[in-house]
């Protein structure tokens, strides 16, 4: 499905691309001038980004279903190995301590650009202070992102060290 | 690179080094190259240093992480071989020494039996958020599957140290931080402690170096190749002594991650020219291997990774390769192979100091 629409669109770009180079030559002989030349491969960059992301989501969607089947495996299979139960609780301990790391991470990033945003620095020129309120937001946009990446970080951890782990106790009675 | 002038660097001497009698010590990613670097050339070395460092081919501990190949090394090294959320997550000593026995077999690396004879020391800090201690302990029972009499292994894991090799200047970081250089204050030398556990007692370390730090042109041992993510210089410091004649043996100190003397930091994706960080030359000069040398003969070489991320490689922090990022190959990397790039570059540094 994703596939297909990329395919549209990237058609859909070449044809305005097509378009594009067509409409300069016409102004070009209407006004005697060269024609300027249409740059082909930018347009198909942010396509090529949503590719990256498409692949990683469906490979990270099919690691939890794998893991969710092998679990369901062993599950049939009480007798094989009763650790497992131990270390799911061991996981969900890890993952809640990392949760509040990761909180008490936020709140000490908000608290610091309160801080610096509630005291009063000496600013002589509009072109400073539009910097020092540009400082601001990108400290703020830096904490959003450094969150967003634990918490990406902290899925796959789940996803791989669930996995890893169902897949060496099903090794283990080979 | 376009600032560095190639006319002041000289090609890499030869001394009288006595090959084998070499060692190797490294910091994180240089701690894992180490484990590799000791295995791939176990015959030539007398033992290693391991600073927060996993065992060998960890990062391929589950290759279904991830359909693709590369992918699944880069998700094993982060979450597996760095930071597993639990032990019981951590890499499998027993199947990665069987792996390294495998490995011997095909002739990959030297026989695992060399081993045997090594002293190797292994340290992890407490408070070290980046390579967990539950894995640098895999690599202790890894040696000790693999041969290595448990007296021979120094393991310390007690000391409430971040991320970092252990210094005496009071100018490094606190011992319990986790951040760049990653070099932090404990009250000894670190390196003074990781040569004498492989050498046996040595003199105490000179108070003023008599020798000189000799920087040379590393791309002669690459043959240039980007594929190998390593800087056009590297460094060696040689006692005078060694360099008017007398015998020696040579000791490998691999810096870890954000620690080459080149290392850019990456801002929004680009390297941050404009703000090079000013700790380059930091490993190299301050890390006290060089004072220990002066006093014993030893040179010590600094071989130097560089940071890239492009289509060749992918190593924005200047890491050394223990996920396999320099291999044409991902379905079958040769990173800790006697074929790998990288460790094909060093060996043959090492071999040129001994006149080979």
């Amino acid at each position: 499905m994703y596939t297909a629409l990329a395919t549209i669109a990237e058609d859909s770009l070449r044809q305005m691309h097509e378009l594009q180079q067509v409409h300069a030559g016409m102004l070009a002989k209407l006004t005697g001038t060269p024609a300027a030349s249409v740059p082909a491969t930018l347009p198909t960059v942010p396509l090529g980004r949503l590719n990256t992301w498409q692949e990683l989501i469906t490979q990270s969607v099919t690691r939890q279903m794998q893991s969710c089947q092998a679990l369901m495996r062993l599950a049939m299979q009480p007798q094989k190995d009763a650790s497992l139960l131990t270390e799911s609780m061991a996981i969900q301990a890890a993952v809640m301590k990392r949760l509040a790391t990761q909180q008490a991470q936020w709140l000490e990033g908000l608290q610091a650009i309160a801080s610096e945003a509630a005291s009063v620095r000496k600013v002589n020129t509009l072109s400073k202070l539009m910097d020092q309120e540009s400082d601001l937001y990108a400290r703020f946009n830096a904490l959003l992102t450094s969150q967003a990446t634990a918490t990406m970080e902290l899925i796959e951890s789940v996803q791989i060290s669930v996995g890893y782990l169902v897949e060496q106790k099903e090794n283990e009675g080979e | 690179m376009s600032n560095e002038d190639s006319s002041v660097a000289a090609a890499l001497p030869s001394f009288k080094a006595d090959l084998g009698q070499s060692s190797v010590s490294g910091l994180s990613s240089g701690a894992f190259m180490t484990v590799q670097m000791h295995l791939a050339h176990s015959s030539t070395f007398v033992g290693a240093g391991i600073i927060a460092g996993g065992p060998f081919r960890c990062a391929e501990s589950y290759r279904a992480a991830a359909a693709i190949a590369e992918d699944a090394l880069t998700i094993n090294a982060l979450y597996v071989c760095m930071n597993p959320l639990i032990p019981q997550a951590a890499p499998n000593p027993d199947k990665l020494a069987s792996v390294a026995r495998d490995t011997a077999a095909q002739g990959l690396i030297d026989p695992v039996e060399n081993l045997a004879s090594h002293r190797v020391y292994i340290f992890t800090g407490t408070e070290d958020s980046v390579v967990n201690s539950s894995v640098v302990d895999t690599t202790r029972q890894f040696y000790e599957k693999l041969g290595v009499a448990p007296g021979a292994i120094h393991y310390e894991n007690t000391l409430p140290a971040g991320h970092s090799i252990i210094t005496d200047n009071p100018e490094d970081n606190p011992l319990g931080v986790n951040r760049p250089p990653y070099i932090n204050q404990g009250g000894f030398m670190q390196s003074q402690v990781i040569l004498e556990h492989i050498y046996g007692p040595l003199k105490p370390p000179a108070e003023r170096l008599s020798g000189r730090i000799i920087r040379f042109d590393q791309t002669e041992f690459f043959g240039g190749d980007p594929r190998a993510s390593m800087s056009r210089f590297a460094y060696a410091y040689v006692p005078k002594a060694v360099e008017e004649g007398a015998p020696c043996r040579v000791h490998i100190a691999l810096h870890g991650c954000k620690q080459g003397y080149n290392y850019v930091n990456f801002v929004n994706g680009q390297p941050d020219l404009e703000n090079c960080p000013p700790y380059g030359n930091r490993y190299y000069t301050t890390t006290g291997y060089n004072e220990m040398a002066d006093a014993n003969d030893l040179i010590i070489l600094y071989p130097q990774a560089e940071g890239t991320d492009s289509a060749a490689s992918q190593n924005p922090e200047g890491c050394w390769d223990w996920w396999g990022y320099t291999a044409e190959d991902p379905q079958n990397p040769d990173y800790y192979s006697k074929q790998a790039i990288q460790i094909q570059a060093i060996h043959r540094m090492l071999q040129r100091l001994g006149g080979q």
